[in-house]
């Protein structure tokens, strides 16, 4: 074996210009890879950050039958008397906010613009911004925050845009009260939301939960008790830990607790067929090395046809031979993987730390199911950088069995008669 | 000893029938210097390719040291080539990539020698050939009769019982082709190995100790001359 292994090595410096092509070919191969889907499980982690502190928060504790219908968000299905389930949340050291999420008409008053239909969330100034984001994302220049009590409403900039509205304009919302009454209220924009999450500035708009509460006839009533916790726990252990923590509570098989993975299916649906993605990537990949790796090693067979006789005929078995081309093929994979997690590794670098920034492109691209704006960062993804190096190894020796076994089919004689 | 016994080979192209081989019996002793001469065609090649292992019999049987090498596979010819036959090309035949040290330690790693032995048998047998200061040199960085003196050492490395040598010198000019039949001829006096090697040249058969006549697949001669 210390034989083989020189001379493939030394094989290997022979045709440098070969070996390095198709360790090039390998090389690039690894670091798309690596770079790909360290890009796209940053984006993941970017895009969850981002669902959850503009979009769901970590979980909600909702009216079972709000959930059963959660198309229509009807505010008669609420939780009447929050405080309970709140006092026994925060106690366990959640963050809590209660909110009334409901769809409502909008439109500018007093002006000919169309109406939309948006989503309108009661928030309490005082305790949502503890679990939601939207202090960062006030614009233009000038926006305020809501104040309790006041007839004020902050738009998602695309929503505001389709309204006509600007800052300090009217908007009239009509909707149906708790008990199905038509209503209207009158807001005035005080802060058009410009947020990373696209459902957000699409559809979404923000009045004081107790405007809210008053406007619908709900007195104490909210549909969601928003529940915060920090981003490293999982998600669905905890909801769990939520509904046994309300359980004893009276009244409490009325309402349930839901992650941020069932307040937003779609999101996972798209995390998966955005791997299945990768997974396609990663099969072309291989494609481009396997002809590249075969190809070369088919070249090195036919030029040592001679040789190939010539240690056959010394008495090296045809195992060994087949040995020779596949340790060959090894030092070519492990050439081209060594480089492309250097390259993989030094693009990565530059992507968790600086990123690119997607803005103009994704406002253009409406929901493509990845909460993100801004800059795009990558998340260091050490198993992929593992598992792309020693695949592309293995992968290029095996390669090379194909080839080097047409080199033994041939007859011994027939071979060292080849000029 | 090597006892060709009414060895028949035949190839066959498409519906064509080739007879290389029409019966051919021979005995080789011990520590012969013995040329198989005839014409192009004649079938020295497929001869020394049967007796090496190489290939195999159409008909009859070859013995090495008593055993038949018919029934033997793949894998077990292989063995019996490693330790016992050398060979010495036409062509040459060495590794590119490899030094004439590391040429003709190869034969040697096959038989799995200790790193101390391969040395000192290396450096011994490239010192009886003449190369002495050029271990370190690539088979480019040779001339052809160097070449085919670190082929010869590379046959004679293992000591092996027999030396098979398919016209070793037609690749040369005569003055080097001499002087390589010269070198094989000491090494089978001081080693006592047997060596057969083929050719049409007279002057490589003048060298020969025996001399075999191959004519049309068929023995025509076989005299002692030395
Ligand atoms: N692989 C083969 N397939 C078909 N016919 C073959 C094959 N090898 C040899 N022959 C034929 O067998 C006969 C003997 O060939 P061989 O090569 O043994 O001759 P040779 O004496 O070595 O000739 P040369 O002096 O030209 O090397 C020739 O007629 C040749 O054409
Ligand atoms: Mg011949």
């Amino acid at each position: 074996m210390g034989f083989i292994i020189t001379l493939a090595f030394k094989n290997l410096f022979r045709y440098r210009r070969r070996t390095i092509i198709t360790a090039i070919a390998i090389a690039t191969g690894v670091s798309m890879y690596i770079f790909i889907d360290g890009w796209l499980q940053g984006a993941q982690a970017e895009s969850v950050r981002n669902l959850v502190k503009f979009e769901t928060g970590s979980a909600r504790v909702v009216n079972t039958t709000y959930w059963e219908q959660k198309d229509f968000l009807l505010p008669k299905y609420d939780i009447p008397d929050p405080a309970p389930a709140e006092a026994a949340l925060e106690k366990a050291g959640y963050t809590v906010a209660p909110r009334v999420t409901i769809f409502a008409e909008a439109s500018k008053t007093g002006g000919a613009g169309e109406a939309f239909t948006l989503q309108i969330a009661g928030i309490d100034p005082a305790r949502d911004g503890k679990i939601f984001d939207f202090a960062n994302a006030l614009t233009p220049k000038g926006a305020v925050y809501l104040t309790a009590g006041r007839s004020e409403i902050m738009l998602g900039s695309n929503a505001a845009d389709r309204l006509g509205v600007v800052l300090d304009d009217s908007v009239r919302l009509t909707t149906r009260t708790r008990d199905g009454v038509w209503t209207s209220l009158e807001t005035r924009v005080v802060a058009i939301l410009s947020t990373p999450d696209p459902i957000v500035n699409n559809i979404m708009g923000f009045v004081p939960l107790d405007v809210l509460q008053n406007a619908l006839q709900m007195g104490n009533g909210v549909t969601d008790i928003v529940i915060g916790f920090p981003e490293w726990l999982d998600p669905d252990k905890e909801t769990a830990a939520i509904n046994a923590l309300l359980a004893p509570l009276p009244g409490s098989s009325d309402y349930v607790a839901k992650s941020f993975n069932d307040l937003a299916p779609e999101f996972g649906q798209i995390a998966q067929s955005k791997s299945g993605g990768t997974k396609i990537i990663l099969f072309l990949i291989f494609i481009i090395a396997a002809i590249g790796i075969s190809n070369t090693v088919l070249m090195a067979v036919y030029e040592r046809v001679r040789e190939i006789g010539m240690m056959r005929a010394l008495g090296m078995k045809n195992g060994a031979v087949m040995w020779c081309f596949i340790v060959e093929a090894f030092g070519i994979g492990l050439v081209g993987a060594l480089f492309g997690v250097i390259l993989g590794v030094f693009a990565e670098l530059y992507m968790v730390n600086i990123g690119i920034d997607l803005t103009p492109m994704l406002e253009n691209m409406g929901n493509i199911g990845y909460r993100i704006l801004g800059v795009s960062k990558s998340l260091w993804n050490p198993d992929t950088i593992v598992t792309a190096a020693i695949v592309s190894i293995i992968f290029s020796g095996i390669m090379a069995i194909l080839p080097a076994r047409r080199a033994l089919k041939k007859e011994i004689t027939e071979c060292l008669r080849v000029k | 000893m090597v006892k060709v016994n009414h060895v028949v080979k035949n190839y066959t192209i498409g519906k064509l029938e080739v007879h290389a081989l029409r019966g051919v019996d021979l005995e080789i002793k011990d520590g012969e210097f013995m040329s198989i001469a005839g014409p192009s065609g004649s079938g020295k090649t497929t001869l020394l390719n049967l007796i090496g292992c190489l290939d195999a019999c159409t008909g009859g049987d070859i013995l090495i040291d008593g055993e038949s090498i018919g029934g033997k596979k793949r894998d077990e010819r292989a063995l019996l080539r490693r330790r016992k036959i050398g060979f010495v090309f036409q062509s040459f035949n060495l590794i590119p990539v490899l030094t004439a040290y590391e040429n003709v330690a190869f034969a040697l790693s096959l038989l799995k020698t200790g790193p101390g032995e391969t040395r000192e048998r290396t450096m011994k047998i490239l010192e009886e050939v003449g190369l002495t200061g050029l271990e370190k040199r690539f088979p480019n960085e040779l001339s052809g009769g160097q070449q085919q003196r670190v082929a010869v050492a590379r046959a004679l490395v293992k000591k092996p019982t027999l030396v098979l040598a398919d016209e070793p010198t037609a690749n040369l000019d005569s003055d080097t082709g001499r002087e390589i039949l010269k070198l094989m001829e000491d090494l089978n006096r001081t080693h006592g190995t047997t060596f057969v090697f083929s050719t049409h040249d007279p002057m490589v058969m003048d060298f020969a100790h025996r001399l075999v006549l191959l004519h049309d697949g068929a023995i025509v001669s076989d005299k002692a001359k030395k």
